[in-house]
């Protein structure tokens, strides 16, 4: 072995606690990349089993007129396109007879065959579910399975039977099982009785139809599949895409993964400057040594290639051990997190979680890579070393006026923007663009450190001698300090970053769903084929408002108006909902554009309307344009005053005050979505509802959205859990940081604690001096970060957006609890990297630390 | 596969039937038994009761007539057309295909229900192709209902019955959604025939044509199963159909030309207790002949005696092989990629007696195995070897079932 590499090796072995903490901070940071590739094809998954659950794992939905599908028609279509990617139904309403109140279910007749996968509780083969009664439901007409939440509630049990009027007509149910539900899909289920499609055509009588298909076109050529089923079905049928694969959300989706990497790049970064700082104190540790070994001969530039060849080797033994620990770390966190989301679908198919050898060799190769070049640095002050160096103690660099920092700011941070500005959505742009971001915060830190520190000394001066001695002890050790505390901060400025944008994240998504799902209890008026557009009647709908315990009620006056204009002179059939908004609707609403004071209250004015966003992309409107309404009266203009985000209805749809509604269409509600108090449970609520129903003469159906949305918000928590992995790792990164720091403050202050002990410092006072200082540096890292942090929790947020929804803006939310934690851990994780320096210092004799002076 | 009872066909989709029964059982008590989770096995399956009331039984020596017997027997509760063919390009890329249909009656026929999509059969099928030289394997199974057009069964010849919507003047035809073996009009009724079907990343349309005239296996066509009267099988085969048509894998579209298997079997009753696998071969020699030998398991590891098979001459006269002329000696082991089977990696066959031989059967591609609802291994094989002394080479199809864990 070299004899240069040989006493690089020795002085690692000298103080193998550095050494260690070293190559775990390399580690971690290669373990974050690593975890990361599992955790984000296992949060793909659970994202897209959550959509799937909320909103169907359908592409399309197929319907058409009150008529229904022929079956011939259908069965034509399944010769061409393939069974496997069509699932039927016919549906129903039903009450259940002999019973004090009326109990209104829906009949869903399914195709069991076809059903496989496209409904997560009709699989045949959810593992741990007892099997799906395929044949039975087949064979025996008149059977149903249901969740076991309704047959208790129905009081019935399988084997048992269930007396139903469908149409007028009588029949008798039985039950033959119970669906395999679990709290994901339960509350979708709560008034369903599934149901063979021969069952279903012979309970409503439409005995040669169906009535819808869903699609799911997944590794077919789509535009020749949605042909041919208009070939097949003829021109009438509707085809919608359905809302979960609709561009939206799945964008949503992928701009999260995005950001994900890029914050785990981030924390690689951190690891990167454990190299340089273990490298730097090496080679300050070792300056004697260097002299003299450029006083016997040895040349600069192979005292430089020593050391960078030291950095490179730490990053290869770091990376290998982080990829080891990335394994391990994606086997020990994610499978239980998978056991968990096993437990709560129904079927959920876990997916690989070995990461493949190519992504390993790459992350060890960017560890390597990336700590080779952090110990160019040092490499290149250890080739500088000359042999007068020996005698002559370090000395703390010079001082630079704080202007000149900004040489290191302006620039990446003008960089950054412009990348940023017009990344689109290039990738590798984006992350140029945060990598110049990081460089133009990391240059800032010293100048506002300083900053924070002399408000710090100026706060605590008055607590006496010891405290301004710690505190001015850290200033006058602010440079040495800079860089790590800066490393920190990126450190802690990453987990900030990964809770702003996983709070904002899941905040559009909640958004969504209190659209997707409005009021806490949602009633309809089934209507067969379609249920949207059947009026209440009004002794129902007055009876349903007396409800006890109904904090607010909006109702939904759902009509189809031909409406024309914009700038594409689009002419098309639209759906017009008139609504009596809620103050909570008026304010929840997820308006794009006029979100102002006017946009909000437009629905109290007679001609104003809210568009949704594929309508204003369809016929090409804009806030203040008009669009004339083609109603029994004549042709009514309206003027959009707000465009407002839809997922679910990609014809696009127009949302009107109740003055415009009644003036020109005037029907009753169609839907009532119904607010309860908080401390109602949803489940009371829902029976409320339904008591208030039986009071009527019409049948409704009335849908526990609070509970659907409660149970979909926590399958994305779920999904959110797996980033509480990572922001684990990067906590860990952090703390390697800052230990790394203080054991550098450790060698270079040793002359100053010498003289301290002397002049009759205790041991005691010596350690409290040490943690003190390393609380400050803490906190100073902890609250530095925060601005940093919100920072890129905003940047990357705002790229979900432009990744995602070109110009529409996502929701930012700084998540202060996650805040608050990161600070506290800083400091807690500063004073517990302080311990062993302060232990080290306490024990050490004066005399020792003098004669480093 | 652990587990065991009543009957046995030489066919891995008796665990499909049995799957069926185990799910129309379910659906009946409303209970699940004990195991009964995540993928079916067969000896799972075969757990629960396969009530064959109802059904008729092969008991006798059957009169079979043609073209009615190729179509459906729905008194019947089991049945298959199972195509299994050798192909290659012009330039000599070899692929396999199997192509099988299953009709399987969850219950008896009983009286006709009023809803078009009422249905009390349900026709299964397999696709796979082996692309040998791309070392690629492509499977998929697909199921419809028998009814409303999803899937039936037609012709020829007035045994449509309840799965068939057709009349004697119909040539057959079998449909699974967009899958299907149909006869072409001008043949008789069964022969030349068209099949087509297509899955995740594959797709293939074939025509076969009629080659060698039909082989009746076992005694004229029943096939002994096991001891018990009744567990046996109505067995007829078609051992060397030309075939001729398109493979498409993924974009690439490949012309291809070789030869086919085709095996028709019907019957109702299930596995012998102790019997858990089975090994079958179909091997197309150059010399003109063709070997069928299926080796039944029996739980202790031993062949069973009902093990049997034949040796069909180059002008279709078939000599019939037993237990006592046949050794099948498993070699090596394939481990499927998830652990959860294990898998002869190659087999040598010998034959004593009237027809000798020493066949080499080794497959085209380690990785055949059908990861459906009830996982077996079936795949294409090159033969290589002696018949009567004389050096022989062939190709072939060999399933294995049995050996998941």
């Amino acid at each position: 072995m070299n004899l240069l590499l040989r006493f690089g090796v020795r002085h690692h072995r000298r103080h193998p606690l550095q050494t260690l903490l070293t190559l775990l901070g390399i580690a971690a940071g290669v373990a974050l990349l690593v975890a990361m590739q599992g955790s984000q094809r296992l949060a793909e998954r659970a994202f897209d089993q959550a959509l799937a659950t909320v909103a169907g794992s359908a592409t399309h939905t197929v319907t058409a007129g009150p008529d229904g599908l022929p079956v011939a028609a259908f069965a034509a279509l399944c010769q061409e396109l393939g069974p496997r990617f069509v699932a039927p139904s016919q549906r129903a309403i039903a009450r259940v007879e002999g019973r004090p109140e009326r109990t209104v279910l829906r009949i869903l007749g399914i195709d069991p065959l076809a059903d496989v996968g496209m409904r997560p509780w009709s699989s045949i083969a959810a593992p741990g579910a007892e099997p799906f009664p395929v044949a039975g439901l087949m064979t025996q007409p008149g059977t149903f399975v249901a969740s076991p939440a309704l047959l208790q509630r129905l009081d019935v049990a399988p084997g048992g039977s269930l007396p139903l009027r469908i149409g007028g007509r009588p029949f008798t149910a039985r039950c033959i099982g119970q669906l395999p539900v679990t709290d994901a899909t339960a509350p979708g289920l709560d008034d369903v009785l599934v149901v063979d499609l021969a069952t279903a055509q012979e309970w409503t009588g439409r005995l040669d139809r169906i009535d819808r298909l869903d699609l799911r076109l997944v590794g077919v050529d789509v535009p020749w599949a949605l042909a041919s089923v208009a070939k097949h079905l003829g021109p009438g049928v509707r085809i919608a895409a359905a809302g979960a694969q609709q561009g939206g959300l799945a964008q949503l989706a992928r701009g999260f993964r995005v950001n994900l990497t890029a914050l785990s790049l981030l924390s690689l970064l951190v690891g990167a400057f454990l190299v340089h700082e273990t490298m730097r104190l090496s080679v300050v540790a070792r300056r004697p040594q260097f002299g003299i070994l450029r006083a016997l001969g040895v040349a600069g530039r192979a005292l430089g290639r020593a050391v960078a060849l030291e950095a490179a080797l730490l990053g290869l033994v770091g990376s290998a051990l982080g990829a080891g620990l990335g394994l391990l770390a994606t086997t020990l966190l994610l499978r239980p997190l998978v056991q968990t989301l096993n437990d709560h679908y129904a079927t959920f198919s876990l997916p690989a979680l070995e990461a493949d050898p190519l992504l390993w060799l790459a992350a060890v190769a960017i560890g390597t890579a990336v700590a080779a070049a952090a110990g160019l640095g040092p490499a290149l002050a250890a080739a500088r070393v000359t042999a007068r160096d020996v005698l002559v103690p370090v000395r703390a660099a010079g001082r630079h006026a704080p202007w000149r920092a900004l040489r290191w700011i302006v620039p990446p941070a003008v960089v950054a923007f412009g990348l940023l500005a017009t990344a689109e959505d290039r990738l590798l742009q984006v992350y140029c663009g945060v990598l110049a971001l990081t460089v133009a915060a990391v240059a800032a830190v010293p100048p506002v450190m300083a900053l924070f520190l002399w408000v710090c000394a100026r706060a605590l001066a008055p607590l006496g001698p010891f405290v301004r001695y710690v505190v001015r002890g850290t200033v006058a050790a602010r440079d040495a300090l800079a860089l790590p505390v800066a490393a920190m901060v990126l450190a802690v400025a990453t987990t900030i970053g990964l809770a702003t944008l996983v709070g904002s994240f899941r905040d559009s998504v909640a958004g969504w769903l209190g659209q997707v799902l409005p009021g806490d209890v949602f009633v309809s008026v089934p209507g067969g084929v379609d249920e949207r557009t059947q009026p209440f009647e009004p002794a129902t709908a007055a009876a349903l408002r007396r409800a006890p315990g109904v904090v607010a009620t909006t109702s939904y006056h759902r009509s189809v108006l031909s409406l024309r204009g914009g700038a594409r002179e689009a002419q098309a059939d639209i759906d017009v909902v008139g609504v009596a908004p809620t103050e909570r609707f008026r304010n929840a609403f997820p308006l794009l554009h006029g979100d102002d004071g006017r946009g909000r209250s437009a629905l109290a004015s007679a001609d104003e309307a809210w568009i949704s966003e594929p309508l204003a992309f369809r016929f090409g409107l804009g806030v203040g344009d008009r669009l004339l309404a083609t109603t029994a009266r004549g042709d009514v203009p309206l003027r959009v005053a707000a465009v407002y985000r839809d997922y679910s209805n990609e014809r696009g749809e127009v949302i009107v005050g109740m003055a415009w509604f009644m003036a020109h269409v005037g029907r009753g509600p169609t839907a009532l979505a119904f607010e309860f108090a908080p401390d109602v449970q949803a489940a009371e609520a829902a029976q409320r509802v339904r008591t208030a129903a039986a009071a009527g003469e019409q049948a409704v159906v009335v849908h526990a959205q609070r509970d659907l949305r409660e149970a979909s918000l926590q399958i994305f928590d779920r999904t959110f859990a797996i980033t509480g992995v990572m922001r684990g790792l990067c906590l860990l990164v952090a703390f390697f940081g800052i230990y790394a720091a203080f054991a550098s403050l450790q060698l270079e202050r040793a002359a100053e604690v010498g003289l301290l002990r002397c002049l009759g410092a205790s041991p005691r006072q010596i350690g409290l001096v040490v943690l003190g200082q390393t609380a400050l540096l803490g906190l100073c890292a902890g609250v530095l970060a925060v601005p940093l942090g919100a920072l890129f929790g905003h940047v990357l947020a705002h790229i979900v957006n432009r990744v995602s929804f070109g110009w529409t803006l996502v929701t930012v939310t700084v998540p202060w609890r996650a805040v608050g934690e990161a600070v506290l851990l800083a400091v807690v994780a500063a004073v517990l990297a302080g311990l062993q320096p302060a232990w080290r210092f306490a024990r050490m004799r004066p005399v020792d630390g003098l004669r480093e002076a | 596969m652990n587990g065991p009872r009543q009957g046995a066909w030489p066919r891995p989709w008796v665990a499909l039937a049995a799957a069926w029964l185990a799910l129309l059982a379910g659906g009946c008590d409303g209970a699940p038994g004990p195991g009964r989770q995540g993928s079916l096995g067969v000896a799972d399956v075969l757990g629960a009761t396969a009530d064959a009331a109802g059904f008729a039984r092969a008991t006798a020596v059957p009169t079979l007539r043609f073209p009615e017997d190729h179509g459906a027997h729905p008194a019947f509760r089991t049945e298959w057309w199972y195509v299994t063919g050798n192909l290659a390009t012009a330039a000599g890329r070899r692929f396999g295909v199997q192509l099988v249909f299953f009709r399987q009656a969850l219950v008896p026929p009983g009286a006709p229900r009023p809803a078009t999509l009422a249905a009390h059969e349900v026709i299964l099928a397999h696709a796979a192709v082996t692309d040998a030289d791309g070392q690629r394997f492509f499977a998929q199974e697909q199921q419809a209902r028998a009814a409303g057009g999803l899937g039936f069964v037609r012709g020829p010849g007035g045994t449509g019955g309840a799965s068939g919507t057709g009349g004697a003047a119909q040539p057959f035809a079998i449909v699974c959604g967009d899958w299907s073996a149909k006869a072409q009009p001008a043949g008789d009724g069964f022969l030349p025939m068209d099949l087509r079907a297509a899955g995740d990343g594959f797709a293939f349309a074939l025509e076969l044509q009629p080659g060698k005239p039909l082989v009746l296996q076992g005694d004229r066509g029943l096939s002994q199963k096991s001891g018990e009267p009744g567990n046996a099988s109505i067995y007829y085969s078609m051992t060397r159909l030309p075939v001729t048509g398109r493979i498409t894998l993924g974009t690439e579209a490949h012309v291809v030309q070789g030869e086919a298997w085709l095996d028709r079997e019907w019957s109702t009753s299930a596995l012998g207790a102790d019997q858990v696998g089975w090994d079958w071969f179909s091997l197309q020699l150059d010399s003109g002949e063709e070997v069928m030998w299926y080796r039944l398991r029996r739980r202790d590891g031993s062949v069973d005696r009902w093990s049997r098979g034949c040796v069909v001459a180059r002008d279709g006269t078939a000599t019939p092989l037993s237990v006592d002329d046949v050794e099948a000696i498993p070699q090596g082991l394939w481990q499927a990629p998830d652990g959860r089977a294990g898998y002869p990696a190659r087999w040598q066959l010998r034959a004593r007696g009237a027809v000798p031989f020493e066949l080499e059967v080794t497959p085209l591609l380690a990785d055949q195995e059908l990861r459906v609802l009830v996982r077996y291994w079936e795949g294409a094989v090159a033969v290589r070897g002696t018949r009567g002394g004389v050096p022989v080479a062939g190709r072939g199809y060999l399933e294995m079932t049995g050996y998941s864990r």
